[in-house]
């Protein structure tokens, strides 16, 4: 990306930084030598974020027979870098707590933020892909850079949001014409100061745009039909109200038959309020 | 099978004539709301796509399902 590109960005938004738990539970998890007992006494130091963490591997994302009780079990169950990833997740959604920009309401914003994470999950489940949890990350996360777009630069998002309301084609590229970037752009530069991996940032970046990603094909393949989907089945809006194209090559990427959308729409109602109800819950947020 | 559920799935099951989906069961009143709903959600979309002919077609038949278990 061009350096004048990025000085650009941060002369408009300020990037928030990611908690200092994080990093050392991150640290933990790419260490070979940490124990499920290290990983999870430095997420128990966050008594909510660990409720949390143990809420959701009850939740309907996960089917497990018998119930999950502590969150040495829930690592166990579900894997150290997966159950750093759901945390990561409501780290996230606290980050942003408070925040309410009057363009969109946060609702409706985080509404299609979780349903993309889902879709993104399901899709990556149908696929085989080790973890399924990462894509739900990057659903969650795809659209964060027109959060910071609301917050920061308000009266040019809402342009860039009515210039597309009126038929003048899709949001993102309002954005780029008013603003010299889009949401997409912006979403990558963040995961990157975040120092988020590669896969998710690329993405992120290249939801609207599968055909340019080259290294991680498939995870922006995913994000662009979740998005596709979600859009379709209006579970809330971040300002687009029109189904974009589905880029054929992305689609073909992907390598599911069309059959697996029914079920993946069943499956998204069936989770969604579940998956919704505990990152909203006492513990994790409230935000909506 | 029973007949009533043969007639069950008729009713989420259309029959496609002319690139347009009939719900033969589907009251005219949600039909139609439907129709404009789904027509403008999906004005720029590229239906020559099966993925996108496919998702209009169940998102037609949600939505219907919704409004009737409103109504």
């Amino acid at each position: 990306m061009p350096q004048e590109k990025i000085k650009r960005i941060f002369r408009y938004v300020d990037v928030p930084e990611l908690p200092e738990l994080y990093s050392r539970l991150d640290a933990a998890i790419v260490d070979s030598n940490s124990t499920t007992a290290s990983i999870s006494a430095i997420i128990a130091e966050d008594t909510a974020l660990a409720k949390c963490l143990v809420k959701l591997a009850n939740c309907t994302l996960f089917r497990f027979s018998s119930r999950i009780e502590t969150i040495d079990s829930a690592i166990d169950n579900i894997g150290a870098r997966q159950i750093g990833d759901l945390a990561l997740s409501v780290l996230i959604l606290r980050m942003f707590d408070g925040m309410d920009p009057d363009i969109v309401s946060m609702q409706s914003y985080w509404r299609h933020s979780f349903a993309c994470g889902i879709t993104a999950r399901i899709l990556a489940a149908h696929r085989g892909e080790p973890n399924i949890e990462r894509f739900f990350l990057a659903g969650l996360l795809h659209d964060i850079g027109g959060l910071l777009f609301y917050v920061h630069i308000p009266e040019q998002a809402l342009m860039a949001i009515l210039r597309a309301r009126d038929g003048n084609g899709p949001l993102h590229h309002q954005e780029r014409e008013i603003v010299g970037f889009d949401h997409a752009l912006l979403g990558k530069v963040i995961l990157q100061s975040w120092h988020l991996p590669e896969a998710l940032q690329e993405a992120v970046e290249h939801h609207h745009t599968p055909e340019l990603a080259s290294t991680y094909a498939v995870e922006a393949a995913t994000l662009h039909v979740a998005d596709i989907i979600i859009n379709a089945m209006q579970y809330g809006s971040r300002g687009e109200f029109i189904v974009s194209p589905v880029h054929p090559e992305a689609w073909e990427r992907l390598g599911l038959p069309v059959s697996i959308l029914q079920p993946t729409m069943e499956q998204i109602d069936y989770q969604f309020n579940s998956i919704v109800k505990v990152f909203f819950g006492e513990y994790c947020g409230g935000i909506v | 099978m029973t007949l009533e559920h043969v007639k069950k799935m008729d009713a989420v099951t259309p029959r496609q004539e002319n690139e347009q989906f009939i719900y033969p069961e589907c009251p005219q009143d949600i039909l139609e709301r439907v129709q404009h709903e789904m027509g403008d959600l999906f004005r720029h979309a590229n239906h020559e796509h099966p993925m996108m002919r496919e998702l209009h077609r169940l998102c037609i038949e949600r939505r219907i399902r919704q409004l009737t278990r409103d109504s």
